[in-house]
């Protein structure tokens, strides 16, 4: 009984101070791109070659209910 | 004073006995006034196993003296019982019953009831006699088989004795008697240990009472084989047979398992096949025959053929019980030996099989041990025996509580079935075929059972034998035993301590998870902005707010006042060099309606977590918006308003905790639960 409680106690144990590192952390939150790419308009071609005027692409379109 | 019949020096007191058996003749001599005659011969009785004999003195209780002046044998249709006449310090009497090492210390007491209706009551009947309720638990007729010393009343070998045996509400025993001449008895009186009675042996030496005393100390009676007969001996250690034994050795060995031989306490020719048949007990009344397997009736001393039993591997199989006949097992530093053996087959919607093992120890007396499903159970002694009206029970709910033995029990189930196959001794005439029924109620890791036939109801009661205590007992290797199947009536949840000390364990770190989701953070808001639908039906950068914690975790709130509409947003984060440094989008939806009740669906708000580098920055935004099902229309978008905080933590991870923790509490505490229902599952199928 001893061991199996100590088991659970353990493991609680370590989950919660894994629970709480993770949340200080942000484990697995989106972080800064390494090389971010300008919003400057004509700074970046699109696939055609074409610079394109907009940063967002096909964005903003929503199903509805 | 000569015997009239031999001339024999018989001595007689007339304040305690109406008759005295001359001890050389066997003749019972009355005496009225001053003249001895004859009433009648009564049989010699043979010496006790137990500890008392006529002659001896001693006291019980620790405190009572006692002189043993008489003695009478009862023989019934399951074997018999001696009465034992006391004579006290002060010239009072009592009787001392013993039946199948069970003792009773029983005062004669005057009772007003009429014969008729003594002679009408039934097994587990209750009724009040001299302000004691009592149950019956057995009715019968005895027979006199014989006497010695003085008796108070007259009784001669052959007389029938019908018999009750009664039980008190608190444990007292009674025995109602009708004698030949109409009288009726009654006896009252509280059962006593065979440890309780303590017999002062050393005051007799060598006289006449020599012989008996030998008795009273526990000495066997010596096996004389004639030694043209084929002689076997069944091992009491490993239960091998042992042919051809050459008694005059001293200490002879095993030829299975290479011990110490032990003889039976006597031996008998099978009136079957005439192969010598043992018994390891003294009140043994049935055996069967290793050889051909005859059952043997002895409870009238020659053995008589009972029924000879199919002698197939069928019949022997034990179904994964590795227990033998003549085996030792050791319960509570008592040894015992495996004497007899049945099985009972209950056939109800399916078949239910149990072993049970039938054990001796001289002093413990018999003792029970049953298997069922793997399961094993060792019968334990009453403090009180049960005067309840079993055969009431058998239809009783189960679950319904009810006392004995000073404290409850909870009714299990009841059921009838018959005697499968028998081996070896037992202390009654047991054949194939006899049929009883049962209630069981249980109090784990104790069980109450109450067998009932027509004549007698017995009540036992029984412990749960861990795997551990049974494998110790029987030094026999836990693995060895076949696997228990399902949960046993009455056994304990072993685990139960730990599954609930585990399950109160995880709802704590569950408690503190949630309250970690609740309280934990510390955030402080940098930005508050809001979004037109002009602005972000096309690209629009947010005015400039500053982060300041370099790789810190931010978190940004949105709200909307959407109402059966959406409005749906991307974002960029944007550096002071005008570079996205990370992509983000919210959706806030948020439908309403009536539809056989109200209903709702999605949200007006949304958060997003995000870590970055410190710094000013602008949000650069642009979305879309609609409304029911129709496609995008911006004329339908409402303003978003978007707050962004720092020093936050990811709190929604504390929930997923809390439920993982949640979830281990639950089943752990779910388990003991499990655990009775799969013990009461049986009855309640049964129920269905």
């Amino acid at each position: 009984m001893i061991k199996g409680l100590m088991f659970w106690g353990t493991l609680l144990t370590a989950g919660f101070g894994y629970t709480y590192h993770a949340a200080s952390s942000g484990a697995g939150i989106p972080q800064p791109k390494v090389k971010p790419p300008s919003i400057r308009e004509g700074s970046v071609k699109n696939s055609s070659g074409r610079m394109r005027t907009r940063y967002f692409v096909g964005g903003g379109l929503h199903g509805g209910k | 004073m000569g015997c009239p019949s031999c001339g024999a020096e018989i001595t007689y007191d007339k304040r305690f006995a109406v008759i005295t058996v001359c001890e050389y003749c066997n003749s019972a001599v009355i005496f009225d006034e001053k003249v001895a005659s004859i009433a009648g011969k009564m049989s010699a009785i043979a010496k006790s196993d137990g500890p008392l004999f006529v002659g001896a003195s001693g006291s019980f209780n620790k405190s009572t003296n006692f002189s043993v002046i008489g003695r009478v044998r009862y023989g019934y249709e399951n074997g018999f019982w001696d009465e034992w006449y006391l004579r006290h310090e002060d010239d009072s009497t009592s009787w001392f019953t013993e039946d199948e090492k069970r003792f009773m210390h029983e005062h004669a007491q005057k009772l007003e009831v009429n014969k008729e209706s003594i002679l009408n009551l039934s097994p587990g009947q209750n009724l009040e006699l001299n302000n004691v309720k009592y149950g019956v638990r057995e009715i019968g007729t005895a027979v006199c088989e014989g006497g010695q010393g003085f008796l108070p009343f007259q009784v001669l070998s052959g007389e029938e004795i019908p018999f009750i045996d009664l039980v008190g509400d608190n444990g007292e025993t009674a025995t109602i008697e009708v004698e030949p001449d109409g009288t009726v008895k009654f006896y009252q009186g509280t059962p006593l240990e065979r440890d309780d009675i303590h017999v002062d042996n050393t005051q007799f030496g060598e006289d006449e009472f020599a012989t008996e005393k030998a008795a009273g100390e526990g000495q066997r009676e010596r096996v004389s084989y004639d030694s043209s007969r084929a002689k076997a001996v069944q091992c009491i250690h490993c239960g091998g047979t042992n042919d051809n034994v050459d008694f005059n050795q001293a200490d002879i060995k095993c030829v299975h398992c290479k011990q110490s031989l032990e003889f039976p306490e006597k031996s008998f020719d099978c009136p079957s096949c005439s192969a010598q048949i043992q018994s390891y007990t003294p009140d043994a009344k049935s055996l069967s025959c290793q050889y051909c397997h005859a059952s043997v009736s002895i409870a009238k001393g020659e053995p008589t053929l009972l029924k000879k039993l199919k002698d197939d591997a069928k019949n022997k199989k034990r179904f994964g019980v590795p227990i033998k006949l003549g085996q030792k097992a050791t319960f509570d530093g008592v040894e015992f030996i495996v004497v007899g053996y049945l099985r009972f087959k209950e056939v109800d919607g399916g078949i239910y099989i149990s072993h049970e093992f039938l054990m001796y120890n001289k002093s413990w007396g018999y003792r029970w041990l049953v298997c069922y499903d793997g399961h094993y159970t060792i019968q334990e002694k009453f403090e009180k025996i049960p005067n309840i009206d079993a055969k009431k029970m058998l239809h009783y709910d189960y679950k319904r509580e009810f006392k004995v033995d000073g404290k409850y029990w909870k009714f299990y189930e009841s059921g009838s079935g018959k005697i499968d196959w028998v081996e070896g001794e037992l202390t009654w005439v047991a054949k194939v075929g006899d049929k009883s029924s049962y209630i069981e109620a249980i109090a784990p890791p104790e069980m109450v059972v109450a067998e009932i036939t027509d004549k007698e109801v017995e009540w036992m009661k029984f412990r749960y034998l861990e795997e551990p205590e049974l494998a110790e007992a029987f030094k026999i290797p836990e693995s060895k035993f076949s696997r228990r199947i399902g949960i046993a009536a009455c056994q304990i949840n072993k685990k139960k301590p730990y599954q609930l000390s585990t399950g109160l364990l995880a709802l704590v770190f569950a408690i503190v998870g949630f309250l970690g989701f609740l309280f934990i953070g510390g955030d402080k808001k940098v930005a508050d902005l809001s979004i037109t639908k002009e602005q972000y039906k096309e690209e629009f950068l947010t005015p400039e707010f500053e982060l300041h914690n370099d790789g810190g975790i931010y978190r940004a709130d949105f709200y909307s006042p959407v109402d059966n509409s959406w409005v749906y947003l991307d974002m960029a984060l944007v550096n002071e060099r005008d570079e996205a440094d990370l992509e983000f989008s919210t959706n806030l939806s948020y439908y309403h309606g009536y539809d056989d009740g109200s209903w709702s669906e999605g949200s007006q708000k949304d958060s997003v977590y995000f870590k970055s580098n410190q710094g000013k920055f602008r949000l650069l935004t642009a979305g879309n918006a609609g409304q029911g099902e129709s496609g995008a229309n911006i004329q339908h978008g409402q303003t978003v308003y978007i707050k962004i905080y720092e020093n936050v933590k990811v709190t929604y991870y504390f929930i997923f905790f809390a439920l993982a923790a949640g979830f281990i509490s639950i089943l752990h505490l779910m388990l003991p639960l499990f655990f009775e229902g799969n013990r009461w599952k049986h009855t309640t199928e049964d129920d269905d």
